[in-house]
């Protein structure tokens, strides 16, 4: 799906924070959509929760760190870091260039079922998504 | 100090290599020319003409890489001024025209052209102009960055009863003088300048800020926001009655430490705060590690390092955050941490029940 012109696939579902869940089986794989790429700007560096470390819902899995911003991103799931993307330290850029693709961050195991009830996807996404782009670019 | 004295401190370097135990940078890259005692080797080279054409690039970089923290100086058994040495390093290198880095000369627009390091149009904050005697300067970093900092250094002044004025701000130019910019921070400082002068008192919320006017500026009359709190917690006018049940980690702040010689405040206010548990590091005080901040662009991996030293020191010793006094290591140190990281000034606020809760930055 396309929302003024920003792309967010339709198989993926998506946090008021802009992280974007792909469902892998009993794994998700997760990054920052390209509303939250464009937003922080160009990504300087991304530092991940290590592979073993286990998640909590709600707490954070990467800091971003742009030109003149730093922060977060909350998981929304709670889980075990099973693989990061290694080459985003030497190549945050893809956070930007590609946030689907090779801007992906890390690959969780599940401690249970993906709290879809919370998560935008399908009915409403589009909507959600203009609001967001709407506020967060000034658009009128 | 004169340039001729300059010389002279080249060479009273005794080569012990003392300063390895304390260069930050050396702790994470584990390579004597980035530290200071290969520094200052590099500069007399450079002085002496005997740098090969293609050794300059890797010269200008360990000059720059600098975080001018000044622990090696503390440890310098010969007492020489390492921070002047790197500063004077650094003026050459522009004086001569070598090829810098280009997000300095971003950094020098910005601030030369919208009055700010980020470059930014406007801000969050009112203009206050009362004709007080004070004025409450708050910095770039708590203007455009951290705002929340700013609107809790206004409820402690007014926590305080000061009345002050808050104008439109220009950077204080700290940075230009610390990349050695000598004709940037001229013209920088020069406009800041106007801005705070006439004042009885300025109080800062910025330690960097705090360097600038006072040893760049020669100012006087300039404060820094702890030094007023513990003056209204002492009196009991700030009154710290609400408990913060958190074990911290004090991060001393290399401009608010061994600059300004500020150790005792941070550590008098925290344990005035009912429930906080104060953990010192193993290096700590004038030995503290420096948050990288000053080398963060264009040198995000050397800072990662240094800062990440500081966050796995707190780790290890089981506290449940981080707090400094400091925006600019507030920043940097949450760039590598998971944990949290307290603003002292936060933490004050909410004890004294100026705010409802600790904000908490993600």
């Amino acid at each position: 799906m396309e929302v003024l012109g920003f792309e967010l696939p339709d198989e993926l579902y998506y946090t008021d924070d802009h992280v974007w869940v792909r469902v892998e089986g009993g794994k998700v794989r997760m990054g920052l959509d390209s509303i939250g790429a464009k937003a922080i700007r160009e990504v300087v560096r991304v530092k991940l929760r290590p592979v073993g470390s286990r998640l909590e819902k709600g707490k954070p899995f990467a800091i971003l760190e742009s030109a003149k911003w730093v922060g977060s991103l909350k998981s929304p799931v709670a889980g075990r870091v099973i693989e990061v993307n290694e080459k985003l330290k030497r190549e945050p850029y893809l956070v930007n260039q590609d946030p689907y693709g090779e801007g992906w961050m890390v690959v969780v195991e599940l401690e249970e079922a993906l709290p879809i009830e919370e998560l935008h996807h399908g009915e409403g996404l589009k909507e959600w998504a203009e609001k967001e782009v709407r506020e967060r670019f000034k658009l009128v | 100090m004169r340039e001729i004295d300059l010389e002279t401190e080249l060479v009273r370097c005794l080569r012990c290599g003392y300063c390895r135990a304390l260069c930050p940078v050396f702790e994470g890259l584990m390579n004597e020319s980035w530290n200071a005692r290969g520094r200052i080797l590099l500069i007399r080279a450079f002085k002496e003409g005997s740098l090969k054409p293609e050794w300059l690039k890797s010269y200008v970089e360990r000059i720059f890489a600098c975080t001018l923290c000044k622990a090696c100086e503390e440890i310098c058994p010969a007492g020489v001024p390492v921070t002047e040495l790197i500063l004077w390093g650094r003026k050459l290198v522009i004086r001569q025209g070598l090829e810098i880095y280009p997000e300095y000369e971003e950094l020098a627009k910005a601030i030369l052209e919208k009055g700010n390091i980020f470059g930014k149009e406007e801000d969050a904050f009112p203009v206050r102009e009362r004709r007080a005697k004070t004025l409450l300067y708050l910095g770039c970093t708590v203007r455009y960055q951290y705002e929340e900092f700013g609107r809790i250094a206004m409820a402690l002044l007014d926590a305080l009863h000061v009345e002050y004025d808050l104008k439109r701000e220009k950077c204080c130019a700290g940075f230009l003088e610390m990349l050695g910019m000598e004709e940037e921070f001229e013209r920088a400082s020069g406009e800041c300048s106007k801005i705070v002068e006439g004042y009885d008192e300025v109080i800062v919320v910025c330690p960097m800020c705090y360097h600038a006017f006072k040893d760049l500026y020669g100012m006087e009359n300039v404060v820094h926001l702890v030094e007023k709190v513990k003056e209204g917690i002492e009196k009991g006018v700030i009154k710290l009655e609400r408990e913060v049940n958190a074990t911290v980690f004090l991060h001393d702040s290399c401009h608010m430490g061994r600059y300004a010689k500020m150790f005792d405040l941070p550590r008098e206010i925290l344990s005035s705060i009912p429930g906080l548990r104060l953990i010192e590091g193993t290096r700590t005080r004038e030995r503290a590690r420096c948050c990288g901040g000053p080398i963060r662009v264009p040198f995000t991996e050397i800072r990662d390092k240094v800062a990440e030293a500081v966050v796995e020191e707190s780790e290890k010793l089981g506290a449940d955050g981080i707090v400094t006094e400091c925006p600019t290591c507030f920043h940097n140190i949450r760039a590598v941490s998971f944990g949290t990281v307290y603003d002292l000034l936060e933490l004050v606020a909410y004890s004294a029940r100026l705010i409802d809760r600790i904000p908490v930055y993600e």
